[in-house]
């Protein structure tokens, strides 16, 4: 539905960039997020496609119309910011019902939608209070609502969650998919999380000094990132710089060396934590690497360990088990699954 | 209870202050060191209130004038104030430093051009004329006021109502002015105190042809008149206070309508 | 962006406006000199009248007087309308220096149909009145009422602080200097500087007068400097600091004389009129002065000053000055304001304001070129107990002197008496 064609902009950080976007669709009712650091430009992208900034050069276009030369307020896009921005001189209801209010629409009409959003939002009974008397949470509800009343063709989001706590953020992120669902609407979520962009969007976008660097599906994207800094921004830890040599990868360090089928090539070998098998110390079997285990951390279900190897680290992630229990300065051996290695070109 | 004091003691406060000025307007002969008037007279309220004094348009004219000047400020200082904080303007201080130089430069300096312009421009001895001039000492402050009040409106204000769909008249009235309030309750409440007191610019511009309160309360203050001048003195403070409370009330009114 | 033009244009337009303000000045003053009809200064009197009738003038005069205010509004405005058909605005002015500057940028931008009819004036206001050609025109000669019963010729009314008013103005009343002194203490008061100077040995502590530049204790050196030096007739020539520094030699020897014997043995003085009101209403000294023959009587009345007070003058008499009433160059209505100020000048209304229940001032009007009805009238007028009647004061006055001696006096006498 919007169609993005070779769109440029000069825009400042730190430094001067230069956003450039060749291609980018987006499909009716999807849940596309970019992904990047800060600086990177997605906000940048974003304001361009809400019409806040206007670019130097290219077009937008909306189901084949050009909407390039649109005021913000044109386009028909809802945007829900960072902050709550709640009108504070207005009380919830007045405040969810504003683009209501602009587009020309009749009080008793606004107001029964304005309701009915609130009760979407579970939000019933705030209508009368006013912003400052709700929680963060409830607050960046509220703005959600306000952007969906008006029915946007696509509903824009900046980093939404990016102040709140972090249960709040994780409630709001499953709520956030609720809605997405049963409202069908097209959304574009700008973070900086690689969790938040996995858990939520069908695809994502990777920015990187103004470009989009690789957009693709979430696993596909986890699984083959285009380059060692996307690795990196998607959270993957373990990427190990080295170079393949007759089917073999040897870590710089040389201390890890793995078969690894390929070109003869450098770059990194990245292994993916849960694709890592471990076993108490002994003897090496073929292609296993002994380790010392320097750090564990539990998450829910998983132990997340570190584990030594010479002057390399890895984290691995193992299925808890009642029967035995890891300990810090354990000797272990680690295997791993072939599959799941992958090699980054430099 | 704690509210109920400090209301107490500020009344007193005025009251305070305002005694003499009472005990002064309704006293006869009332000299050092003597602690009381000599006489209680009414000589200078009858006079203040007969037909012939003018205080009626006399106040008439100050409030109207305020209330025009006001208005015009807030046309002209919401824009100004606006451009000042939002665009990169080329020299913005030398900007700044004009629209603020009439705090500075005492206003006789200008009054003599101003009058002169004025003359030709067919201005003068009207109340057009005179709310155009009393811009002078008043716009600065009104400006003032706005510019730090704007600064408690980032642009994401504007931006959030955009994406609303508001565009630029909705979002000045629904969304900046209700944050410029404060702004706007301080810059109005400076441009109508400034504006009633003013005497030179009124006495020149007006030509005498347009009689404000100063106009009569000056000769009396200068003139050695103390029952008098204490008299159109406390006529002078309550208006001033009748005028902000009527700002005050509409203001709320309006910022209701609004909403 | 288009707001950021618009915002831009705004801003423009406002220093423009400011800005205006300060433009030049001094661009085609000529073009605007009024049509040439007939003046009013070649119109007979009758001609003059009908021409004011219905008309509307305007009276700028210093506002800060009750009384004067209500004798202009409530006594002169009906009478003036139902008589002629003219109506009289009294225009409330603090300082009629304020009149004078808004005529003065009125005559250079052109402005022709001034509001300005009358003014109040009189001294330095008058100066610049006229070197700046402010004023109408010689206007007495045409009124009848000044024709008819005002000494125009005398020294006191012809010069206006030392200038000739060449009939620009016309005077509309009198202030002559009196001394004041309490009759309990003092039971023959001096009618000399010489006689007061005995007077003042004899009685140590109890004289004194307001410390130059007080405008009446500058008035108090004229009067000393007149009569040690031998009279006033001097001073009307042009200045010249060689002679004055002569002729004042006796002035400050006569104050350091008395000096000792003054209040506080002179160290100090007060420093106002006010002031020395104050000492003599707490009987702390026996005299005092001042511009005005009837505040002595109101004082009583008053109650500050005790009941014993009267006043008296000096036998060569005593400083008088006179106020003006003139119309302005650009006046819209010069018919209908000559009207009004023959009207001011008519003995009923001279005579309503000589009454202290309308104002209390003196007449510029001859007493004896008044029908003898009037002149009854004006002697049923109780101007109360410390006011010297009015021929009294007439016999013994003496005009004001030009600005540049009494600069002099006022600087000198910090150098020769004060000495601080």
């Amino acid at each position: 539905m919007l169609m993005i064609e070779k769109l440029e902009k000069k825009y400042q950080t730190d430094r001067e960039f230069i956003l450039l976007v060749d291609d980018l669709q987006l499909q009716e009712g999807e849940f596309f997020a970019l992904l990047g650091e800060s600086g990177s430009g997605k906000t940048t992208l974003l304001k361009l496609i809400a019409g806040l900034l206007m670019p130097d050069r290219g077009d937008l276009f909306l189901n084949g119309k050009p909407i390039s030369g649109l005021p913000a307020e044109k386009r028909g896009f809802s945007m829900v910011f960072q902050q709550p921005l709640l009108f504070p001189h207005m009380n919830i209801l007045d405040n969810v019902t504003f683009g209501l209010k602009m587009k020309g629409i009749g009080k008793q009409e606004r107001n029964a939608k304005g309701m009915e959003i609130l009760k979407k939002m579970g939000l019933s009974g705030f209508e009368k209070r006013y912003p400052s008397q709700l929680s963060g949470g409830q607050q960046q509800r509220v703005a959600l609502g306000r952007s969906l009343v008006t029915q946007p063709r696509l509903l824009l989001m900046d980093e939404p969650f990016s102040s709140l706590d972090p249960t709040t953020r994780e409630e709001m992120r499953d709520w956030l998919r609720e809605i997405h669902r049963s409202f069908g609407v097209t959304i574009l979520f700008v973070t900086h999380d690689p969790r938040e962009a996995f858990y939520l969007a069908d695809r994502i976008g990777i920015m990187d000094e103004g470009v989009l660097v690789q957009l693709d599906e979430p696993r596909k994207l986890y699984e083959q990132p285009v380059n060692v800094k996307t690795a990196k921004l998607l959270g993957i830890r373990n990427l190990i710089a080295g170079r393949v040599k007759q089917g073999r990868f040897v870590s710089d360090s040389g201390v890890i060396e793995l078969q690894l089928h390929g070109q003869d090539l450098e770059g990194y070998l990245m292994i993916l934590p849960e694709a890592i098998r471990m076993r108490k110390g002994g003897v090496a079997g073929a292609e296993e690497l002994p380790g010392t285990i320097s750090q564990i951390a539990f998450v829910p279900g998983f132990s997340s360990l570190k584990v030594e190897i010479g002057k390399e680290r890895l984290e691995v992630m193992q299925r808890m088990e009642d029967s035995y229990a890891w300990s810090v300065g354990e000797s272990v051996l680690l295997a791993f699954n072939q599959e799941a290695l992958r090699f980054i070109r430099k | 209870m704690k509210l109920s004091i400090i209301k107490f003691l500020v009344v007193l406060g005025i009251l305070f202050f305002l005694a003499p000025l009472v005990l002064t307007s309704l006293s006869a002969g009332w000299r050092w060191p003597m602690l009381w008037p000599a006489e209680i007279s009414w000589r200078s309220w009858e006079y203040l209130f007969s037909g012939q004094s003018q205080t009626g348009i006399a106040v008439f004219n100050s409030l109207l004038i305020a209330c025009g000047v006001t208005i015009v400020n807030l046309g002209l200082a919401i824009p100004a104030a606006y451009g000042l904080i939002r665009f990169p303007l080329k020299g913005k201080l030398i900007v700044q430093i004009i629209l603020f130089a009439p705090l500075v430069i005492p206003p006789f300096v200008s009054l003599m051009g101003i009058h002169f312009t004025f003359i030709r421009l067919g201005l003068t001895e009207s109340l057009p004329g005179l709310i155009l001039a009393h811009l002078t000492p008043t716009l600065p402050y009104m400006i003032w006021a706005l510019l730090s009040s704007y600064r408690t409106v980032g642009p994401e204000w504007e931006e959030q109502a955009r994406m609303l769909g508001a565009n630029g008249l909705q979002r000045m009235i629904h969304v900046v002015i209700p944050f410029l309030l404060p702004g706007i309750l301080a810059g109005s409440s400076l441009s109508i105190l400034v504006s009633l007191s003013q005497y030179l610019i009124t006495f020149l511009i007006g030509g005498g042809q347009v009689i404000t309160l100063p106009i009569l309360l000056f000769p009396f203050i200068s003139g050695g008149d103390p029952a008098l001048g204490a008299a159109y003195a406390l006529l002078f403070i309550g208006m001033a206070f009748l005028a902000l409370f009527i700002l005050d009330c509409l203001l709320k009114w309006s910022y209701r309508r609004v909403n | 962006m288009i707001l950021r033009k618009i915002f831009t244009s705004v801003i423009l337009s406002v220093l423009v406006a400011l800005m205006a303000g300060c433009t030049s000045q001094g661009q085609d003053q000529e073009k605007s000199q009024p049509s040439e009809q007939t003046t009013p200064l070649e119109k007979s009197w009758e001609e003059i009248s009908s021409t004011a009738k219905g008309k509307t003038v305007s009276l700028y005069m210093w506002g800060g007087s009750d009384s004067i205010n209500r004798y202009i509004d409530e006594w002169v405005a009906p009478r003036l309308k139902e008589q002629s058909g003219v109506t009289l605005k009294r225009v409330p002015v603090n300082d009629t220096k304020d009149v004078i500057n808004q005529l003065l940028t009125e005559k250079k931008a052109g402005k022709t149909n001034g509001s300005v009819d009358i003014i109040w004036l009189n001294g330095e206001n008058f100066k610049i009145a006229k070197e700046n050609q402010l004023l109408f025109g010689s206007i007495a000669p045409k009124l009848p009422n000044v024709q008819d019963y005002v000494a125009m010729g005398a020294p006191d009314l012809q010069y206006d602080f030392g200038i000739d008013t060449e009939g620009m103005e016309v005077p509309w009343g009198k202030a002559q200097y009196v001394f004041i002194y309490d009759s309990k203490h003092v039971a023959e008061p001096p009618k000399t500087i010489d006689e007061l100077k005995d007077w003042i040995k004899q009685n140590p502590g109890k004289f004194t007068y307001p410390a130059p530049p007080d405008f009446t204790g500058s008035a108090f050196l004229r009067h000393v400097l007149f009569e040690t030096s031998g009279g006033y007739e001097d001073f009307l020539k042009p200045f010249d600091q060689q002679i004055m520094d002569e002729k004042s030699q006796a002035a400050w020897a006569y104050l350091n004389e008395i000096k000792p014997d003054l209040w506080r043995k002179g160290e100090t003085y007060p420093e106002s009129l006010a002031k020395l009101d104050l000492l003599y209403s707490q009987g702390e000294v026996w005299m005092t002065m001042g511009y005005d023959a009837a505040r002595a009587s109101n004082e009583i009345k008053k109650g500050t000053f005790p009941e014993s007070t009267r006043t008296f003058v000096l036998d060569k008499g005593t400083l008088a000055n006179a106020h003006y009433l003139s119309i302005s160059f650009n006046s819209a209505q010069p018919d209908a304001a000559m009207v009004a100020i023959n009207y001011l000048l008519s003995p009923e209304a001279q005579i309503a304001k000589f009454d202290p229940r309308h104002w209390g001032e003196d007449m510029v009007l001859e007493p004896s070129k008044l029908s003898t009805e009037e002149q009854q009238q004006i002697n049923s007028i109780d101007r109360g107990v410390a006011t010297l009647p009015a021929e009294a004061l007439a016999k013994h006055k003496i005009p004001e002197i030009h600005a540049d001696y009494v600069d002099y006096l006022e600087k000198e006498w910090k150098t020769n008496v004060a000495k601080d």
